[in-house]
């Protein structure tokens, strides 16, 4: 298991500078690197884990955090080697091209971004905080509410651009674990909330009071599934210059610094 | 009770354990419902069974009575077998459990190594074992086929019949018909050449080949064009079925490789995507029929085939019936081949339609590019592998339905290199997520009508199944979910009957026998299988 990596090691990598304490280094992760490492991804491993890493069959690779190792040592081997006891098989690519392909893994959680364009970060999250109520429904670090999706890594999951659509435009692409759910009991009650999961039978939900709920179908008269955003559209409250700001500190929040 | 129990299994229990699974007892299934001999329990593969004391007027009666943990967490795709009170599973890589059916509890279990560095497209699994006489026989995932001692599980031999270097990988649950032990093989995204092999059940000798790929000088040979047979695919990882009146075999051939580049290999690539009739004996070429011709989409025709004799437009015939993965539902004629009924039992948007020799008109546009194309069905299909029933008093075909879910299918390199994958790029959208996906699509049981490809009845789920179905006298369908909930529906109309949730996916069919004369359904939930039985 651990052969590949020594005799890479024995090879010289070990001279490389290490990215982080006790990990190794990926000699590959130049923006070339992360496209080569993409193609190889869209041929072998998208049908698993989906073309953007967000998992399906596979695992979500857009979380930086993985179950059988984080580092970019547990992200070559288990690449190269697969992980015994799970559907992970070996890929066969070695060196060079399984290089590429964890330094495109590792970028799915830690995308690379220039603020060099954007505002100050601590205007905007005196923005956030303050004037644009984000907290009132989003958290960040444990703080805020939780009836919107959590941002405390948005900053490595989406990229500024992307960001930036989301607050001019909030319907125009709203992901179904954010979709919103109606229902009325047929005692008459009335539950809204983000739909959690859904089956056959029930439905499971975090109403607009944070209390988790957890609904029988056939308890329910009325039951729809809101597929627009319930953020307002921010163009009209903030000025660009407001907007840039924001956008320099969301894009701040991130697992570490990863920033240029 | 357990005074009882104790005496059954001395007086009756040692003769019955001593008893041999002949290959009469496999053609007679019917005359022992009881037992589960063989993948589909009897050689028609009709997923019914004839036991009747699960009924809708008890089934909410139904408990849970043991189950069975395999400690390993890969998911469980096996069917058991039930014999004489003993259940036999395989669960993941190629290990062997052999229980007390009534209880659970282990008699014996084998444990395989497999070599490290195994590469096999959708995990270490297996789908079961076969019997005859008093050997277990198990197709491994490194290769190998092997014999064992069913008291023991000590193993009698163990032949290679493949090398996973080339891209092979055995997880086909072996028929055993006559004296002979028959497998087929994946490896379709490995740019295999596939193949059906059959062995001397005693020895474990090599009896006969034939290739799912045509060679130079075989005909179809030139529906491939230079060396593109040479790794065309055409896995056979389904068990087949077997009509002994005919003395044909039936089994469902995969797709050709690469999966989504089929510029590589012009042609309508005979025999991927197919049922090919194989003589029992020989393993010759009856006849075949191509589902897919030229498959873009990954759409194996690894389907479970179904054999019902019934009368079509007045004349009595001996069919098989087929859902195939590519959304349309088949009636052929079992002794010839002939094309007697094509129908789509779900929506999809790659064919026209089929023309008179069933043959689809495919329409344009929707082939894989660059870019992506969309196209319905997913490259999971409108169904897949897992076994579809038919019940002998409704006369209705049942079968898992994925609907409405597409994928986004791509066309990339296709650069070969032995034992690596060889997929000519990927489809998006693979397995759906309710919270995830934006076009999920949804599951469904679905009832057609054999003699004109209607639909009868649905039962609708919000998920998608990857759970085969049984059927029982007792008028209940047995079937699973995605989303992990074991369920029974009525045959006449498909209402719920019971439920429970088993918390994780049901990859595998339900099976049901006896135990202590008692009915029990066995299912495998996430890495356990559940056995239920009536409270007493």
């Amino acid at each position: 298991m651990r052969s590949v990596l020594t005799a890479l090691l024995a090879f010289g990598l070990a001279l490389l500078l290490p990215a982080q304490e006790g990990d190794v280094e990926n000699p590959y992760t130049s923006a070339e690197d992360i496209a080569a490492g993409s193609r190889i991804f869209r041929s072998h491993c998208a049908v698993c884990h989906a073309i953007d890493g967000s998992g399906g069959r596979g695992s979500d690779l857009t979380s930086g955090e993985f179950r059988h190792g984080s580092s970019t040592e547990a992200i070559y081997e288990n690449i190269g080697e697969g992980i015994p006891g799970t559907e992970m098989p070996a890929t066969f690519f070695r060196g060079k091209q399984l290089w590429q392909l964890a330094a495109y893994v590792r970028s799915l959680s830690e995308a690379p971004q220039s603020v060099a364009d954007l505002g100050v970060a601590s205007r905007g999250q005196s923005l956030f905080e303050g004037k644009g109520g984000c907290r009132n429904c989003h958290q960040v670090n444990g703080e805020g509410a939780r009836s919107g999706p959590e941002l405390t890594y948005i900053g490595g999951q989406r990229s500024a651009a992307d960001l930036r659509a989301s607050l001019l435009r909030p319907n125009e692409r709203v992901l179904p674990k954010d979709y919103t759910v109606s229902a009325v009991t047929k005692s008459g009650q009335k539950i809204s909330g983000r739909r959690l999961n859904e089956d056959s039978f029930s439905i499971q939900l975090i109403d607009t009071n944070e209390n988790l709920v957890s609904l029988s179908k056939q308890d329910v008269s009325d039951f729809s599934i809101d597929k627009t955003s319930s953020m307002p559209a921010m163009g009209e409250m903030f000025s660009e210059p407001e907007m840039e700001d924001l956008l320099a500190y969301l894009v701040t929040l991130q697992r570490k610094g990863n920033l240029q | 009770m357990k005074t009882i129990r104790m005496a059954l299994i001395s007086v009756l229990g040692a003769s019955l354990l001593a008893a041999q699974v002949t290959y009469e007892r496999i053609l007679d299934a019917d005359k022992e419902p009881g037992n589960w001999l063989t993948y589909s329990r009897s050689y028609d593969s009709q997923h019914y069974s004839p036991l009747d004391q699960i009924d809708k007027s008890n089934v909410n009666d139904l408990e849970l009575k043991w189950v069975f943990q395999a400690d390993e967490t890969t998911k469980f795709q096996s069917t058991p077998l039930v014999v004489d009170g003993v259940i036999y599973v395989t669960h993941s890589p190629n290990d062997i459990a052999a229980m007390d059916a009534a209880t659970g509890r282990v008699f014996w279990r084998y444990r395989h190594t497999i070599p490290e560095g195994i590469s096999v497209c959708c995990g270490l699994v297996n789908r079961g074992l076969a019997i005859l006489g008093d050997s277990l026989f198990m197709a491994t995932i490194d290769g190998r086929l092997m014999s064992f001692d069913a008291k023991t599980g000590s193993i009698r031999w163990d032949v290679k019949v493949v090398d996973n270097k080339d891209g092979y990988a055995l997880t086909v649950s072996p028929l055993v018909v006559k004296d002979k032990v028959v497998i087929g093989t994946a490896g379709g995204e490995y740019g295999i050449r596939g193949f059906v092999d059959a062995y001397d059940a005693k020895t474990g000798k090599h009896a006969w080949r034939f290739w799912t790929i045509p060679g130079p000088g075989e005909p179809y040979h030139e529906t491939w064009e230079g060396d593109s047979w040479k790794r065309g695919g055409g896995s056979v990882w389904v068990t087949g079925s077997y009509d002994p009146e005919l003395n044909l075999m039936y089994w469902g051939t995969g797709n050709p490789a690469p999966d989504w580049n089929a510029d590589v290999r012009p042609g309508d690539n005979l025999y991927t995507d197919s049922v090919i009739a194989l003589d029992a004996d020989t393993g010759e070429l009856e006849w075949h029929f191509q589902f897919t011709p030229h498959d873009w989409w990954d759409w194996d025709s690894v389907q479970i085939p179904v054999l019902v004799d019934m009368e079509f437009e007045g004349k009595q015939r001996k069919v098989i019936l087929w859902g195939n993965r590519n959304a349309f539902f088949y009636v052929l004629d079992r002794a010839t081949g002939e094309f007697l009924l094509g129908k789509p039992f779900a929506y999809q948007t790659w064919a026209v339609g089929l023309d008179e020799s069933g043959r689809p008109i495919v329409r344009d546009g929707m082939q894989p590019t660059p870019e992506g194309t969309k196209v319905y069905p997913s490259v999971q299909g409108a169904t897949n592998w897992y076994a579809p029933t038919y019940h002998p008093r409704t006369k209705l075909f049942y079968l898992s339905v994925w609907d409405r879910y597409p994928s986004i299918y791509h066309k990339g390199d296709a650069t070969y290199v032995r034992g690596t994958r060889y997929p000519g790029s990927f489809p998006e959208g693979i397995y759906p997520d309710i919270v995830k996906d934006e076009e999920i699509g949804f599951g469904a049981i679905r009832a057609i009508e054999p003699v004109t490809g209607e639909r009868k009845w649905e039962f609708r789920l919000t998920g998608v199944s990857e759970s085969g179905l049984l059927s029982t006298a007792g008028d209940l369908i047995f079937s699973g979910s995605k989303e992990g909930h074991f369920l029974a529906v009525d045959v006449d109309e498909g209402k719920l009957q019971w439920r429970i949730s088993l918390g994780s996916r049901m990859a595998n069919s339900p099976i049901t026998y006896l135990a202590d004369g008692k009915q029990l359904i066995s299912v495998a939930s996430g890495f356990g299988l559940f056995t239920f039985g009536l409270r007493e």
